[in-house]
C-alpha cells in the first residue's frame, strides 16, 4: 500500500511538471493558434536562469526568481517581434509560424549554450534538501513545491481568463480575432501579453525542474513532448485540462515504470498517439 | 472543425517525429580551435572527435581540454622534431551518424596524422571504421564499450584506447564489493550504450564471481523521476548494496530518491558519476557513496595535473578530472609514438605505438603505466583503478 501511494506521489509530481508545459503550450495555443515547438526551449531558458542565478552568480531564489521572469518577458517579446510579427505582416500561414517556432527553439537551444555553457548543471533546491515524511510516505521538498506551484499557476491563469477584462479579451481573440478586433480589443497588445504569460508559465516551470533534474540547454524536448502529450490528452482546446493530462501520463509512467519497466517509455507516445486515433479533441474538450 | 482538429495534430505528431529524429544531430556545428583547413608548414594535425554539445559535453569539453593542455606543453617544450601540434577538434554531438561523417571528412579533406576518439562508444565505434579505411591511427580517449576494440576486425590494427573497458571497471568494482562482503545487489542503468553495455559487462562478470543480481531497473536519460526505480529496489529482498550505472545528473536524482524512499543500503557507482552535477543536485545524499575513478590525489604528477587544469579551466569544469586527464594522457601517448615516426602519421605510427612499453601516465593509481603490443591496444596495466566515495560534498580517495 505504501508502495502504491508513493509510486501516485511520484507520479504526480513529475505530471504536474508535464501539465504546467502543457499550461504554457495551450495558452499560446488558445489564443494565437499557434503551436509553439519551442515550449521546451522555454522551459530550458528558466531552467538555465536557474543555474545562472542560483548555482553560477548565487544569489538567492527571490532574485533568481525575479531575473526568470525578466527574461522570460525579453523572450516572449523576441518572441512576438522576431518570429511572429514580421511572419503575419507578409502573411504567412499558421503552418509557418509553427515551423519557425522550431528555428527559434533550435536558437535558443544553441545561444543559452554559447551564453552559459553546454553541460548539464546542477542548481540547489529552493526548500533544503531534507526529505519531507507523512506518516509512512515520503517526498523531495522540491518536488512539493514543483506541485504546489504548478496548481497555484493553472489556478491564477483560470482567474485571469475568467475574472479579469484583459483574460476575457484575450479569450475573445482566440475564439474569434476578427469579432474581438471590431469590438474594440487591440488584439496585437493581446498577443504579446498571451505570449509573456505563456512564456513567464515555462519559465517557472523551469526554474522548478531544475534542482530535480539539472539544467543544460538540451533539455528542452524531452520535456516538450510529454507537454505535447499531455495538452493532447486533455484537451488541444482546454487550457487547464493539459494538468490533468500530465497528471494522468505523470502517474501511468510512475506505475508502469514499477511494474514494466522496459516498456515505461513508450506510455507518454503511447498515450498521445491513442488519443489522436480515439478522440482528438481530448478527454475534456471546451464546451463552447 | 473537429476533423480539421485531427490533421492539424496528426501533422504536429509527424513534425515532433522528425524533430525527434533530429535531436540528436541537431544543426551542422564545427566548434574547434582551428577550423582552418590549411595545413600550416611545420604542424602536425591531430583531430578529434567528441561531443562538445549536448548531454555527453560534461565529458567531451573537459576531454577537449586535457587534450589542449597536452597539446600546449608538448608545444612549448618545442614539439615534435621542431613541429608544432595542433588539435582541430570537431563536435559529434554524440552522434554515431554524425561522428562518421565528421570521420571521412576529416580523413579525406584534413591532413591529420592521428584521431582522438571521445567518450561515447556507440559514435566512437562508428567512427573507427572510416578511420580504419583511411590507416588513421585512433586514440579513443574514454569511451569504454567492451566492443571497442575487436582483434578479429580490420579496424583493431589503427585504434587504440587511453582508457581499460566497462569489464575491466565491473571487475574492479567486484572485487570491492567482495572485500565488503556484498553476496547480492541491485542494478540500475540508464537506457543508452554507456549503461546497457555496462550492464552486459556487470552480468557476465558478477556471474562469473558467483555474485547475484537480485532485481535490475533501467531508466531514461535524463529522467524527471526515478521514484519507481528505488522503490523497486528498496522492495526487492536481500540486496546487499547498489551499483549505479548512469552519469551524474541522472545518478544525483537516484541517490536523492533513495534517500527519500528509504532505501538505506550501500551505493557504488560507475565512473560516469565523477561530475560536479552529481555532488551538487544531490548534496547530503551523495555522502558515502563509492565510485571508481583514475586520478590518484597521492600521485605528485595528479596533483600537478589538477593545479594546472583547475588554474586554466576552473575547478568545477572537470571536478574530478576524470574525463579531461584521459584526453591529456591520450595526446602524451600519441605524442610518444609521433617521437618515434619523427611525426608522421599512417600504419607507421600504429606500429610505433604498439612498442610504447611503460609510458608514465597522470591517470591512473601509483603503480600505473601505459603499454601497448600488437595484440593489447588498451593503455592501461592492472593499477588503473582506485575508488574515492564523497565526504562533506568533494571527492575524496577511499583508503
Amino acid at each position: 500500500m505504501d508502495t502504491f501511494l508513493q509510486l501516485i506521489i511520484a507520479g504526480v509530481s513529475t505530471g504536474s511538471i508535464y501539465g504546467l508545459v502543457a499550461l504554457a503550450f495551450l495558452i499560446i495555443y488558445n489564443t494565437t493558434s499557434i503551436v509553439n515547438f519551442a515550449q521546451g526551449e522555454f522551459v530550458m531558458v528558466g531552467a538555465m536562469m536557474a543555474f545562472f542565478g542560483v548555482a553560477l552568480s548565487e544569489f538567492g531564489y527571490i532574485s533568481t526568481f525575479l531575473i526568470i521572469v525578466g527574461s522570460m518577458f525579453v523572450l516572449a517579446q523576441l518572441f512576438k517581434f522576431i518570429l511572429v510579427s514580421p511572419l503575419q505582416k507578409r502573411g504567412s500561414s499558421i503552418f509557418h509560424i509553427i515551423i519557425g517556432t522550431i528555428a527559434f527553439g533550435t536558437v535558443l537551444t544553441e545561444g543559452m549554450g554559447l551564453l552559459l555553457g553546454k553541460q548539464i548543471y546542477g542548481v540547489r533546491p529552493l526548500m533544503g534538501r531534507e526529505p519531507l515524511y507523512f506518516g509512512n510516505l515520503s517526498i523531495l521538498p522540491e518536488n512539493l513545491t514543483t506541485i504546489v506551484v504548478s496548481f497555484v499557476l493553472v489556478l491564477v491563469v483560470w482567474y485571469f481568463f475568467h475574472y479579469t477584462m484583459t483574460g476575457k479579451s484575450l479569450r475573445a481573440v482566440g475564439i474569434n480575432p476578427e469579432g474581438a478586433q471590431v469590438s474594440g480589443i487591440n488584439v496585437a497588445r493581446m498577443t504579446i501579453i498571451g505570449f509573456t504569460l505563456s512564456a513567464l508559465v515555462s519559465g517557472i516551470g523551469g526554474m522548478m525542474i531544475a534542482p530535480i533534474s539539472g539544467a543544460s540547454p538540451y533539455i528542452g524536448l524531452p520535456i516538450a513532448v510529454k507537454g505535447f502529450a499531455a495538452a493532447i490528452l486533455g484537451g488541444m482546446g482546454n487550457i487547464y485540462a493539459g494538468m490533468i493530462g500530465g497528471l494522468i501520463i505523470g502517474v501511468a509512467e510512475s506505475f508502469a515504470n514499477y511494474y514494466i519497466s522496459s516498456y515505461a517509455q513508450a506510455i507518454a507516445y503511447g498515450i498521445m498517439l491513442l488519443m489522436l486515433f480515439v478522440k482528438p479533441t481530448g478527454l475534456f474538450p471546451e464546451k463552447s | 472543425m473537429r476533423g480539421k482538429l485531427s490533421i492539424y495534430l496528426f501533422m504536429l505528431m509527424g513534425i515532433l517525429v522528425l524533430f525527434l529524429s533530429a535531436c540528436n544531430g541537431g544543426e551542422a556545428e564545427e566548434s574547434g580551435t582551428n577550423s582552418d583547413s590549411e595545413t600550416e608548414a611545420g604542424t602536425i594535425n591531430i583531430g578529434f572527435v567528441g561531443p562538445l554539445s549536448g548531454g555527453s559535453a560534461t565529458m567531451g569539453i573537459p576531454a577537449q581540454n586535457g587534450m589542449e593542455l597536452a597539446v600546449e606543453e608538448i608545444n612549448d617544450a618545442g614539439g615534435i622534431n621542431g613541429k608544432m601540434i595542433e588539435l582541430m577538434a570537431r563536435d559529434d554531438e554524440a552522434d554515431p551518424a554524425k561522428s562518421t561523417t565528421i570521420a571521412q571528412q576529416l580523413s579525406t579533406e584534413e591532413e591529420i596524422v592521428a584521431v582522438l576518439g571521445g567518450p561515447n562508444s556507440g559514435p566512437a565505434l562508428a567512427n573507427s571504421e572510416v578511420f580504419a579505411k583511411y590507416e588513421i591511427p585512433n586514440m579513443i580517449s574514454i569511451a569504454q564499450n567492451d566492443n571497442l576494440l575487436d582483434p578479429e576486425k580490420s579496424s583493431f590494427a589503427t585504434t587504440f584506447a587511453m582508457s581499460e573497458n566497462n569489464t575491466y571497471d565491473v571487475r574492479a568494482i567486484v572485487e570491492f564489493m567482495k572485500s565488503q562482503g556484498y553476496e547480492n545487489i541491485g542494478v540500475i542503468v540508464d537506457d543508452s550504450a554507456y549503461g546497457q553495455g555496462a550492464l552486459e559487462s556487470i552480468e557476465t562478470v558478477l556471474d562469473e564471481e558467483g555474485i547475484g543480481i537480485i532485481e535490475k531497473v533501467e531508466h531514461p536519460v535524463g529522467a524527471q523521476s526515478l521514484s519507481s526505480q528505488a522503490l523497486k529496489l528498496k522492495n526487492a529482498e536481500g540486496i546487499d548494496a547498489v551499483y549505479v550505472v548512469t552519469l551524474g545528473n541522472d545518478a544525483a536524482l537516484f541517490v536523492k530518491t533513495a534517500d527519500q524512499v528509504g532505501l538505506d543500503l550501500p551505493i557504488l557507482g560507475g565512473r560516469g558519476l565523477n561530475m560536479s552535477s552529481f555532488i551538487d543536485l544531490a548534496g547530503d545524499a551523495t555522502e558515502g557513496v563509492i565510485l571508481p575513478t583514475i586520478m590518484d590525489p597521492d600521485k605528485p604528477e595528479a596533483q600537478a595535473y589538477i593545479q594546472a587544469y583547475d588554474a586554466k579551466y576552473g575547478e568545477d569544469n572537470d571536478p574530478a578530472h576524470v574525463f579531461s586527464v584521459l584526453g591529456y594522457d591520450a595526446v602524451k601517448l600519441l605524442a610518444e609514438g609521433l617521437k618515434i615516426t619523427e611525426g608522421k602519421g599512417g600504419v607507421e605510427l600504429a606500429e610505433a605505438l604498439e612498442t610504447i612499453t611503460d609510458f608514465e601516465t597522470v591517470s591512473g593509481g601509483i603503480d600505473h603505466t601505459a603499454s601497448y603490443s600488437p595484440d593489447k591496444h588498451v593503455a592501461p596495466n592492472e593499477n588503473f583503478i582506485i575508488f574515492n566515495t564523497v565526504k562533506d560534498g568533494e571527492f575524496v580517495k577511499v583508503e
